[in-house]
């Protein structure tokens, strides 16, 4: 079987090389050994929350911080797909958002804080619309805790938040009444609130709290497929602002935005094999020609392609793998730039993370390049996402930023044959 | 326990992506999922030793063995695997286990009910049959319709040589499966023999016989690989029996035998993505707009959906196709009485989006997913091969 783009990677980054490559046209697959971190992640996307990384001070203006990197930092992935791009992406984003009924809102020329399942503050530039809320213009704010719902904890969220915004945030406790046998994670209670009888139940319950006028901050369970409803209707029938805050794995807002994304682009016609991993490359002269997965039958197989995108992820996706020696790219054993300084102290250090920093170097066209000599080492071969060297997405605020920027470039030059037309 | 396995559970890094992905967890919520079922509690079994049951284990009763929290996992995990080989484990009630021990006997009862057809087919309609199944657990629905035809297969020798390996649910009740593959495979140049091996062990294995299915899986295999040996490929076109012996058997008898037997297997359209010059030509289309539905167990082979290429080439102007849904019917699970509902809530999204695809004809590879489908749409659901039989170059 033959394809034009060849996705290998389920994240945010291959969805994104995907999206640009049907977009103009071509014959893709998206290949990959099991599903992507955003299941995990937030479903924000973090563009650029702390420039430069030693700053305490969240980016209000990630556009601007921005252009700063861009020229100081020749080697972070933003510098490689510049300005121009990184836009482009944003945009194609929004708009393949709304038709997936996502409706995601926000840009890149201002940061929101949003309130974190443990209190915290973090920076990002898009999220879902219904959740645009500012927690910093929000008068009267009240955290909700769900009895049913593990790991969520309404006073600290409370607490933490009124020492950041200095402003008096109430929490409180609400008893849905499910008895399931079993704890309930976020994505089990938001299967709940599918059901009508507990959004009446949920709303009837802050009722009797009276949370009128206020800003009511609740974990993402409102639904998995209807949530913007619920939130409507918690907002109309308790004339109050809703605001979702996303919770510890498995993550339900993570979880909407891979979903929805993953039938969008079926939909569009995109093929997908999930849950086999990439284990044979064949690549000659300077150009990968196919790629094999291992089938249940453990035999290979193969998948060619004019081009291909890298979108395997990082450690922790395991697009990268880490020996006692150093640091293998697995799909094409590409070399892996890591951080010079490799001590124990450094691996600790709150500073910048060199692992998280180790990663395929490319060239500005994504192709990943010999370390030594800055040259290609295969010309269609397209790297994105967390794969990449070169920036912490930790400490920056930036991982899915790179991944949809970086994504949706390399998908744009492996439809193109290197190149973009703009 | 493979030690590979074992290992596995250290890749766990509880991340929930499988417990997003389980049917059952959706439609049932009490069902703990995969994660918990699988890893966390293999942990804490093996902790202890691996000795006694824990309480929660009854819960695998509700496991259907379709295999997506496996593929979700982003760390090589299958929590499938763990919850198959603990149900082994169970202690049921009697009526229970009589209940399953008949379902995953199916094959004998289609032996039987093979021989006269006819007469099984009534018994089956009968409203004492169905009183009485309803009283060991059985649910109150349609059953496949047995049917018998003669297969006609070629004598001649060729190099090229296929085992045609038909399950179950072809030989008793859609014989015009078997006829419809072995023409595909005669117009590829390949000689064909029918096996000599009647149920692979799914419906048993997933009824908790784990020792009974080790025994059967072995035997099988010795039949299998004196075939093997002899040049031929083993080509399957029932899903789940496909993914038995590719990554089943494997499970249930790891070692040498089972390795080579799992290279060796084929899915027939599989096969046909290897063979340079396909025996199609254009006729008719059979219908304007159809819908795909790939089964669980095709989908977890990992081989994409090969015959859907030909489908859209020769059969159908407009094919959607859809991987999203699982039918819910679970092989013998849609069929019990308890979990019935449970099969029903599942299959809705897949009714109701095949229903919206205003598709005339559903295609799909599994039996069980068409007794399903078709128990919940009314439409007409037909096999790949039956399908693409129809247009086969006609000898000179
Ligand atoms: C817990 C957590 C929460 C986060 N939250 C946020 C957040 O809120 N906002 C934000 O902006 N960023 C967040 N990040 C960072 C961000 O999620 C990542 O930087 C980004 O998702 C990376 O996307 P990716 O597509 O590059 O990789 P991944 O999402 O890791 O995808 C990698 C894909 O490659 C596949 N793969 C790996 N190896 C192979 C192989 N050999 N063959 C085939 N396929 C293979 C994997 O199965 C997977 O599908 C978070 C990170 C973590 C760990
Ligand atoms: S089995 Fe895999 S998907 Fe499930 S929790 Fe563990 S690591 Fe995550
Ligand atoms: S095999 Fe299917 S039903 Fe069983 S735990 Fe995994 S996803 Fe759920």
């Amino acid at each position: 079987m033959k394809y034009d783009v060849v996705v290998i990677g389920a994240g945010l980054a291959g969805f994104s090389s995907a999206l640009a490559a049907v977009e103009l046209g071509k014959k893709v697959i998206v290949v990959a050994k099991g599903l992507g971190n955003l299941y995990s992640s937030s479903g924000y996307i973090d563009f650029l929350g702390y420039y430069p990384t030693t700053t305490s001070w969240p980016v209000t203006n990630p556009l601007q911080a921005l252009e700063g990197l861009v020229s100081e930092n020749p080697e972070h992935p933003y510098a490689k797909v510049g300005k121009e791009s990184i836009i482009r992406s944003v945009n194609a984003f929004l708009k393949a958002s709304g038709e997936m009924g996502l409706s995601y809102a926000g840009s890149l020329d201002s940061n929101l804080l949003m309130p974190t399942a443990a209190g915290a503050l973090s920076p990002t530039s898009l999220y879902p619309g219904a959740n645009g809320k500012d927690v910093k213009k929000a008068r009267e704010m009240v955290v909700v805790g769900i009895k049913e719902l593990i790991d969520f904890y309404p006073l600290i969220v409370a607490q933490n938040l009124e020492r950041q915004l200095g402003k008096k945030v109430e929490a409180l406790w609400v008893e849905l009444g499910l008895d399931l046998g079993r704890e309930l994670n976020s994505y089990d209670l938001a299967l709940t609130l599918e059901q009508e009888k507990n959004v009446i139940g949920l709303i009837n319950k802050l009722k009797s709290w009276g949370v009128k006028d206020k800003l009511v901050l609740i974990p993402a369970v409102l639904g998995i497929k209807d949530w913007q409803q619920v939130i409507n209707r918690l907002e109309s029938q308790l004339e109050c602002q809703v605001m979702e805050i996303p919770t510890l794995p498995p993550s339900v807002m993570g979880y909407r935005l891979a979903q929805s994304f993953m039938h969008y682009l079926k939909k569009k016609g995109v093929e997908f094999i999930i849950g086999h991993p990439v284990v044979h490359v064949d690549c000659r002269a300077g150009r990968c020609r196919e790629i094999a997965i291992e089938t249940a039958a453990h035999r290979l197989k193969k998948i060619a392609g004019e081009a291909f995108c890298l979108a395997t992820g990082g450690i922790l996706g395991e697009g990268l793998q880490v020996f006692p020696k150093g640091i293998r790219e697995v799909v094409f054993n590409l070399p892996v730039k890591t951080a010079e300084t490799h001590s124990l102290e450094d691996f600790f250090s709150l500073e910048e993370q060199p692992l998280a920093l180790a990663g395929v170097m490319t060239n500005e066209f994504l192709q990943p390049v010999d370390v030594e000599t800055g040259e290609a080492a295969l010309t269609n071969v397209f790297v994105a996402g967390a794969t990449l060297a070169g920036y912490d997405p930790f400490l920056e605020k930036s991982g899915n930023g790179v991944a949809l920027a970086t994504g949706y470039r390399a998908g744009q030059l492996a439809a193109g044959g290197g190149k973009v037309n703009e | 326990m493979s030690n590979e396995k074992e290992r596995n559970l250290d890749y766990c890094l509880k991340c929930s992506t499988c417990h997003t992905q389980c049917p059952v967890v959706k439609s049932h919520l009490p069902f703990p999922g995969p994660k918990q079922m699988g890893p966390e509690l293999e942990r804490l079994r093996l902790a202890r030793g691996n000795k006694e049951t824990l309480e929660i284990d009854e819960a695998l009763n509700y496991c259907t063995n379709c295999k997506r929290c496996d593929l979700a996992c982003p760390h090589g995990v299958k929590p499938s695997f763990y919850n198959l080989k603990n149900k082994g484990k169970l202690q049921n009630k009697f009526l229970i286990r009589f209940r399953d021990w008949i379902l995953a006997h199916n094959v004998w009862w289609s032996k039987m009910a093979g021989r006269v057809p006819a007469l099984a087919n009534l018994a089956l309609r009968l409203s004492l049959t169905k009183r009485a199944m309803g009283m060991v657990g059985i649910a109150d629905r349609d059953f496949p319709i047995y049917r018998k035809h003669p297969i006609k297969i070629s004598k001649a020798v060729r190099d090229k040589k296929a085992l045609y390996y038909a399950g179950c649910y072809a030989s008793y009740n859609e014989p015009q499966i078997i006829q419809a593959a072995v023409n595909i495979l005669e117009s590829c140049g390949y000689q064909v023999e029918l096996a000599p091996v009647a149920c692979c062990g799914t419906p048993m294995v997933s009824n908790g016989l784990w020792d009974e299915t080790a025994r059967l899986a072995g035997k099988n295999t010795d039949i299998f690989l004196k075939y093997i040996e002899q040049g031929y490929k083993i080509v399957t076109t029932c899903p789940s029996c496909g993914l038995a012996l590719k990554e089943e058997y494997e499970q249930i008898i790891p070692g040498e035998k089972s390795k080579i037997l799992k290279a060796n297997v084929w899915e027939l359209f599989e096969l046909l993505e290897e063979e340079d010059n396909l025996p199609f030509e254009p006729a008719e289309k059979l219908a304007d707009k159809a819908y795909y539905h790939v089964p669980c167990h095709l989908k977890a082979q990992g081989i994409g959906i090969p015959a859907a290429n030909l489908l859209k080439d020769l059969a159908v102007d407009e094919l959607v196709v859809d991987d999203n849904y699982c039918c819910g019917i679970s092989g013998t699970y849609g069929f019990k009485k308890e979990k019935y509902p449970i099969a029903m809530d599942i299959g809705k999204p897949l009714f109701d989006d095949i229903k919206k695809s205003r598709a005339t004809l559903v295609i799909s590879d599994c039996g069980t997913c068409k007794l399903q489908i078709v128990h919940g749409t009314g439409i007409e659901v037909k096999h790949p091969a039956e399908i693409l039989a129809r247009y086969l170059k006609k000898a000179q």
